[in-house]
Formats: structure tokens, C-alpha cells, sequence
């Protein structure tokens, strides 16, 4: 359940900024989620619900975005969507493929409502 | 009626909600009554977007990099030791601070969600060792390691065992400062665990395998595990031991001195740069 860690850690950014920016309240939270980051996005949302009490982003909708994999070929220099971390390349079969997309845990923005 | 004053004038205003500073907008100008709608002079709160675009980790990334900061600073060498419950964390370092002390200086955090049995144990091999207990954690952070650095006095120049909680999935994601990560699996967990957490492995730089005097009474297939973690971290080492009979402990005691020195020569170039 690291996922409530990674709550925690999304409603200190959201706060923070908030703060920065002089914002009563956060309305909206967008998120990015890589689909490999190993983060399962309903105990996210979960925890997000409990974790925003009490903050200035306590009515706020949460908006996670998947990204999905994308693994790289190192032989034959080939991108392609990745489930897995062990799939082969579609194209020659290689395996060992690097991952350049599905690893993301990012607030992407928040809106926030001045007065 | 006019709800606002009672003068007759149908209204459709009703309640009105003033900021302090904002003017009345129902007004008697004498010449034709009018109502102004109230909207253009309130304050109302408007939304605004504000671009973030930032990492989820970043804090604990951030606490990390001062500690491998502060460990290659001392030469310090610091390793992240994760496994399942069981696997045989403990009973590991406990013989290896055993074997290799004093000539190599060992310090231990030792990570569990409760007691201090583990700090205990290495306590009584003679390591320096303190005790973080996460309570309902399921992993260590950097800020945790960085707490229980201050109840520490490790030497310069020391092998620093973190010992995380016992989880094969929470750990992955928390960087910890740590110079090397190695993950203990046991012969009586099953050769498809690499296939099943393939996250811890990602990055782990070594696999111990441990509990070899069991693999007569188990179906553990070191092949097929060396395989299919291969699969998920073709640059990942292994070495078979048992912490219990000693089997394999050498190869392992190498990897130690070994690192330990390349930790300590990237702090000497560091230090002269």
C-alpha cells in the first residue's frame, strides 16, 4: 500500500503550490500515471480521497491520466506500446527493451480558484 | 415584491452575499428604478489553471540524493537490502558482520513496521544498529534513512546495511541513497516470482538467491528464475548461498569487498576533484 504514500506526497506538491500561487482552493487535480510506475490507480484514488482532508484541496476532482508503456529495442532501435516489462520486440524478436514511456508519476497541473 | 427593499418592483435578485468593500448594487437613482445585476461588481472567484509538471517522487528523490551525497562524502558504502518476509535478511547480514568484522566496519538500520528484535540481533553480532519502525509503513523512505542517521555514528569508510521492510513491491519505488540495491529471494519462493514482481528487479544491481540446503526438499528451479529475472534486468548479478550452512558465502563476501571499494575510490576522486 505505497499508495498512500504517493497520496501523501501528490497533496504536499498540490498544497505547496497552491500556496505559491495565493489559491483558496484547488478545484481540480490532473495527474499522470505511467502504466508500469507501479502505482494501481483505484488504491491511488482511494487514498487521494482520504489524503486531501483537511487541505485547501479537499473538494478536489482527481484526474489521473494512464500513460501507456513504450518500450524501445536496443537492437533493432524499434518503439512499440508495452504491457510488460518482458515482452519481445514485435519486430525482431529481441528482448532486453528499454523502457522510454510508462514509468511517469507526475502532477501534470492543478486548477485553482482565487478570490 | 422586491425582496431587497420591499419597494414594489418585481426582483428576482434575492439573497445577496457582500464581500467587505463591495458596493450595494440595488440602487434608487430617483429617475427609473433599476436593479444592476450584482455579477459585474462582485469579486466572484475565477479558476486558473497552474502548470505543475512535477515528479510525484520528487521529495524523497531529493532527500535521497543528499544522502548518497553525505554517504560518498565519507565513503560510506550503502547498500538497500529488499526481499519477502522470511527471506533471510537478517540471518545474512548477521553472519556477514561475523565474518568480516572488524577488518570491514558494518552499521545497520534496520527497517520493520514493529519491534526491535532485528536491531537486537545485529546488536549482539556487534554491528552499530538502530531500529526504524514504520508503524503501518510498507517501505523505508530517504527521510527515514536520514533520521536514523542522526541516532548513528558510522564510521568513514563503513558498509551500511539497510535492511528495508520485508515487501517485494513498496520498496522499489523509494530511492534511498543507497549505493547498491540487492534483493534476497529464497529457495521456497517460486522461480516465477521475477515474472510476478518484476518491479523490485528492475533495478536491483545483485540477487541473492539464499536458502541453497533446502533446494533437495523444494521445486525451486534456479535456471528458470536466473532466466526469467533476466528477462526484466539483463545486467542483474546472482550469487547462490546459504546463510545457514555458509554455502556460497564467499562469492558474496567478494561482491561486498569489491563494491565497497569502488564505492570507496568514487569518493577519493570526488573528494580530489
Amino acid at each position: 500500500m505505497h499508495e498512500m504514500a504517493i497520496a501523501m506526497n501528490i497533496l504536499d506538491i498540490v498544497e505547496r503550490t497552491a500556496q505559491e500561487n495565493r489559491a483558496a482552493a484547488v478545484k481540480d487535480i490532473f495527474l499522470e500515471v505511467g502504466a508500469l510506475a507501479g502505482v494501481m490507480i483505484p488504491a491511488l484514488e482511494f487514498n487521494l480521497d482520504i489524503a486531501k482532508r483537511n487541505t485547501r484541496a479537499w473538494e478536489a476532482g482527481i484526474h489521473i491520466q494512464q500513460i501507456e508503456g513504450r518500450g524501445r529495442c536496443p537492437a533493432c532501435g524499434e518503439t512499440f506500446p508495452m504491457d510488460f516489462y518482458i515482452e519481445p520486440c514485435p519486430r525482431c524478436e529481441g528482448s532486453f527493451l528499454s523502457m522510454v514511456a510508462g514509468n511517469e508519476l507526475r502532477v501534470r497541473e492543478i486548477e485553482v480558484e482565487r478570490n | 415584491m422586491c425582496e431587497t427593499c420591499g419597494c414594489g418592483q418585481p426582483d428576482n435578485q434575492g439573497v445577496k452575499i457582500l464581500k467587505p468593500g463591495a458596493s450595494d448594487p440595488h440602487t434608487h437613482d430617483g429617475q427609473g428604478h433599476t436593479h444592476d445585476h450584482p455579477h459585474h461588481h462582485h469579486d466572484h472567484p475565477h479558476t486558473e489553471t497552474i502548470q505543475v509538471q512535477e515528479d510525484i517522487l520528487s521529495a524523497n528523490n531529493l532527500v535521497a540524493a543528499r544522502n548518497r551525497g553525505y554517504f560518498e562524502g565519507r565513503g560510506i558504502f550503502a547498500l538497500n537490502l529488499m526481499s519477502s518476509p522470511g527471506a533471510g535478511k537478517t540471518t545474512l547480514l548477521e553472519r556477514t558482520i561475523r565474518d568480516l568484522s572488524p577488518d570491514l566496519p558494518w552499521a545497520v538500520i534496520e527497517g520493520d513496521q514493529q519491534t526491535t528484535v532485528d536491531a537486537d540481533r545485529i546488536d549482539a553480532v556487534g554491528a552499530e544498529a538502530v531500529q526504524v519502525n514504520t508503524g503501518t509503513g510498507c517501505h523505508l523512505d530517504a527521510l527515514m534513512v536520514r533520521e536514523a542517521m542522526a541516532q548513528l555514528s558510522v564510521p568513514e569508510g563503513a558498509v551500511l546495511a539497510i535492511e528495508n521492510v520485508g515487501n517485494l513491491v513498496c520498496p522499489a519505488l523509494f530511492d534511498l541513497g543507497e549505493a547498491r540495491r540487492v534483493v534476497i529471494v529464497s529457495t521456497t519462493e517460486g522461480s516465477d516470482k521475477p515474472l510476478k514482481y518484476p518491479t523490485i528487479l528492475r533495478d536491483a544491481h545483485l540477487c541473492i538467491i539464499n536458502k541453497l540446503d533446502l533446494l533437495p526438499y523444494v521445486d525451486f528451479d534456479q535456471d528458470e528464475f536466473m532466466t526469467n529475472a533476466r528477462r526484466i534486468n539483463p545486467d542483474l548479478g546472482f550469487i547462490p548461498l546459504s546463510a545457514k550452512t555458509g554455502e556460497g558465502l564467499e562469492g558474496w563476501y567478494d561482491w561486498v569487498r569489491e563494491n565497497h571499494k569502488a564505492a570507496n575510490v568514487d569518493s577519493q576522486s570526488a573528494n580530489d576533484q
